[in-house]
């Protein structure tokens, strides 16, 4: 196997965006679409 | 086997036992949700569809089952102990980004469109919407097809695990669940799969976020887990494993090109699978507080749960048995899940463990061979025969059902697909993106016409074959699975919106009963110009 640098620390923070980015990003969404449920 | 590791460990009688149990009590909830639905239908629509009254948290409950699939709770982890950290962008930690957007997009929308068409299936509502037979039973062949092999790995998962803990051949096993899913399938209809999927679901979401969240504690950490795995070989902690071959199926772990498809695969399978959208169809109309609910159920059970199990599980699964899995010739990776609960929580959480995917592979393999049957008898045979009786349609549906539970178990059991993970991938990426355009987006485009949907179904269906040779067949790769991706997604596009534009759109007067608000628009429009 092809050994390249890696920084887990990197990996981790960007896990840890993505989770967080999609947890908020789809509880946002869904408050956005209930707001202009009447119309 | 590296003696630094665990190893696969022996069945024990405890492990046996609670499997054995934890199954039966299932199978047992499942004949009696069957029994107990069959009072709720009385027509074959009604078999079909069941009284569209169902509330926000069964649906929602029922959405979140049905996407969760033996591959979610199998071979996700599976994929992310194999291939290292680079894993999780296919494995599912964009399951919200697909789950959540299919709400947004399709649940009124659906229940909405089947209820003016008068449909009970998809295919049907897609049929009428364009008023088109021969569209309806085109997309009826292309589903089922597609839900076919779908369907193969929802058994391997529930066989796999099977084996992991009894040490039995899977057989019996298989056998008994197929059994049982035909007995409630026959009796329940659509009424006692959407109630079955949704005890199912909330079932999984439990087991999923206690095995997450423990594996976490178990494994030290964030810090213990990077500290194992660079030990082992650095690229498992790679953000993009640049190790693995650019073409094939790993370009998904190690190409930016394959990486950025991943997000896109699962918006569109989520929103685009036929099984997932059809929860829709039996709900009731919903108002703004139910819709919260209904969304807040799917992302409790599918978020923390799900993204947890299918990102970090397998990296644990790694750092307690290293490659030792791997020694397994016959199910390898597979048994990363199973093996990670046993080293969890002994006997206890691994028949917890067994009797969810025993259920996830049940519900979610019920769900499509519904649909399957449902594309024979209502979508051709009705279609095309409408005097056929409810009667010899009921029996009929009985028989096919039967039929679409065997053949996946046979094929299971007589050539088990390599990688579960990667084999439904790829049908998944051919349903996901042949959906999405003609199912959803044909609910908000009033251009939309049926050659546009027919040309997505064939260029799908075409480019997803092709992709299969070219991608997993061929040796070496002709490209890899994230370009194919690309590929399949754009060329539905483009065949979706440049049919349509270059041809007729169905009646105006249909028009005018889906998209009314659009016709209210025109008219303001056409009144303030007049004044």
């Amino acid at each position: 196997m092809e050994q390249t640098v890696v920084d887990p620390t990197l990996s981790w923070i960007v896990w840890g965006l993505v989770m967080a980015g999609t947890f908020v990003m789809t509880l946002v969404g869904t408050w956005l679409i209930a707001r202009r449920w009447e119309k | 086997m590296n003696g630094t590791f665990m190893t696969i460990p022996e069945p024990s009688t405890g492990m046996m036992v609670g499997s054995v149990i934890g199954a039966a009590c299932l199978l047992l909830l499942a004949v009696t949700l069957g029994v107990f639905a069959k009072k709720r239908w009385k027509s074959f629509d009604e078999y079909l569809v069941g009284k569209r009254d169902m509330g926000p948290v069964v649906t929602g409950l029922a959405l979140a089952g049905s996407f969760i699939s033996g591959w979610a709770f199998c071979g996700s982890v599976a994929v992310v102990y194999k291939v290292g950290f680079a894993g999780m962008w296919f494995a599912g930690i964009w399951c919200l980004v697909g789950i959540i957007p299919a709400i947004w997009l399709a649940a009124t929308k659906t229940r909405e469109f089947s209820s003016k068409l008068g449909a009970t299936t998809i295919t049907e509502t897609i049929g009428r919407r364009f008023e088109s037979k021969v569209l309806q039973t085109v997309i009826a062949l292309s589903m089922l097809f597609f839900l076919f092999i779908y369907s193969v790995g929802q058994l391997k998962a529930a066989g796999t695990v099977w084996y992991a803990v009894t040490g039995l051949p899977p057989f019996w096993c298989l056998l008994i669940s197929v059994v049982i899913a035909w007995l409630f399938l026959a009796l329940g209809g659509y009424t006692g799969t959407q109630w079955f999927i949704a005890v199912k679901g909330a079932f999984l979401g439990f087991v999923g976020l206690m095995i997450g969240i423990w594996a976490l504690v178990y494994a030290g950490g964030f810090g213990a887990i990077s500290k194992s795995l660079m030990a082992q070989n650095p690229n498992y902690m790679a953000l993009i494993n640049r190790s693995l071959p650019p073409t094939g199926v790993t370009e998904l772990f190690s190409t930016w090109v394959g990486v950025l498809a991943t997000p896109v695969i699962f918006f569109t399978m989520a929103v685009g699978f036929p099984h997932n959208v059809s929860r829709f169809l039996g709900m009731k109309k919903l108002s703004k507080k139910e819709f919260i609910v209904l969304c807040f159920t799917v992302w409790l059970v599918v978020g923390p749960p799900l993204m947890l199990d299918c990102s970090s599980n397998g990296l644990v699964a790694r750092l307690i048995f290293g490659n030792n899995l791997l020694a397994n010739k016959q199910w390898g990776a597979d048994l990363a899940a199973p093996m990670l609960a046993w080293a969890l929580g002994g006997a206890g959480l691994i028949s917890l463990y067994v009797t969810g995917v025993v259920g996830a592979a049940l519900g979610t393999l019920s769900a499509m061979v519904f649909i399957m049957s449902a594309n024979v008898t209502r979508d051709t045979i009705k279609l095309w025969r409408p005097q056929t009786s409810d009667r010899t349609l009921i029996s009929l549906g009985y028989f096919l059902i039967a039929l679409f539970l065997f053949l996946p178990f046979y094929w299971t059991l007589e050539n088990p697909p390599a990688l579960l993970a990667v084999f439904m991938g790829f049908a998944a990426m051919g349903l996901g993106a042949i959906f999405f355009f003609v199912t959803v987006i044909s609910y908000y485009w009033r251009g939309a016409t049926k050659l546009g949907a027919m040309l997505t179904v064939i260029f799908g269906t075409g480019a997803t074959l092709w992709g299969g040779w070219a991608v997993l067949a061929r040796k070496p790769a002709l490209l890899g699975m994230g370009t194919m991706e690309w590929i399949l997604v754009a060329g539905c596009a483009v065949a979706y919106f440049g049919g349509s534009l270059l041809s007729k759109a169905p009646s105006e007067e249909l028009l005018n009963k889906l998209f009314p608000e659009k016709k209210a628009a025109a008219e303001q429009y056409q009144s303030s110009l007049e004044t």
